[in-house]
């Protein structure tokens, strides 16, 4: 992996958990 | 450290119930949502290490990462929710240096005090134990969540599934393994 691939890589890494986790523990939709 | 700051969102999700849980767990990862771009902007560097823990090494990070700009960064984040209130102000804050203190045992020293400074810090356990640290994050991650999961019994507003948010860090840890990870 390059170092802009391995850049990408770890954005990609904190963002796209965000939605699930965010939905797997809210009861109230906020 | 990974997976290890979504666990430490689980933590301040339990004392302030009322702070949107997404921008909590976005709040925890912003110093490396920052660092991305930093890199290809050419701000800062990274060089990729194969075969040494924990695959990369990161040779300037000052902007993204260095105590004062985690200041910086969480100050500018929290302002984002004062309209919510001080109180899940306060917490998104607190989840961006999160960050920091949590990095701060697993770096080596590449952490600035401040940009450009002489000053680095860091306890390096990705370096003193090049697997070992996995289990160390692990431990974190678990006490992160068995605390979580307790305060939640008590609080009818979150923890709608807190096995499957275990269960989804924890697979993002495997995937962050050793043994496992893209770098």
């Amino acid at each position: 992996m390059s170092e802009a691939g391995l850049a990408i890589f770890v954005v990609a890494a904190f963002v796209i958990p965000v939605p699930l986790l965010a939905w797997l523990d809210d009861r109230l939709g906020r | 450290m990974y997976a290890g700051h979504f666990a430490s969102a689980l933590v301040i999700k339990s004392h302030v119930p009322q702070a949107p849980s997404w921008g909590l767990f976005l709040g925890v990862g912003v110093l490396d949502v920052l660092f991305g771009p930093f890199v290809l902007a050419g701000i800062e560097r990274v060089t990729v290490t194969p075969g040494v823990a924990p695959g990369f090494s990161l040779d300037y990070i000052d902007w993204s990462h260095s105590l004062l700009m985690s200041v910086v960064w969480a100050i500018l984040y929290a302002s984002l929710f004062l309209r919510a209130g001080r109180a899940v102000a306060l917490a998104m804050g607190t989840a961006v240096f999160s960050h920091f203190a949590l990095d701060l045992p697993m770096h080596p020293a590449d952490l600035a005090l401040a940009p450009n400074s002489e000053a680095h810090v860091g306890f390096g356990l990705w370096r003193i134990f090049p697997t070992g640290w996995w289990f160390i994050e692990l431990a974190t991650i678990a006490a992160c969540w068995a605390y979580y999961w307790r305060r939640s019994r008590r609080e009818p507003t979150y923890g709608r599934r807190p096995i499957a948010v275990g269960f989804t860090i924890v697979v993002l840890h495997v995937m962050n393994s050793p043994w496992l990870s893209a770098a």
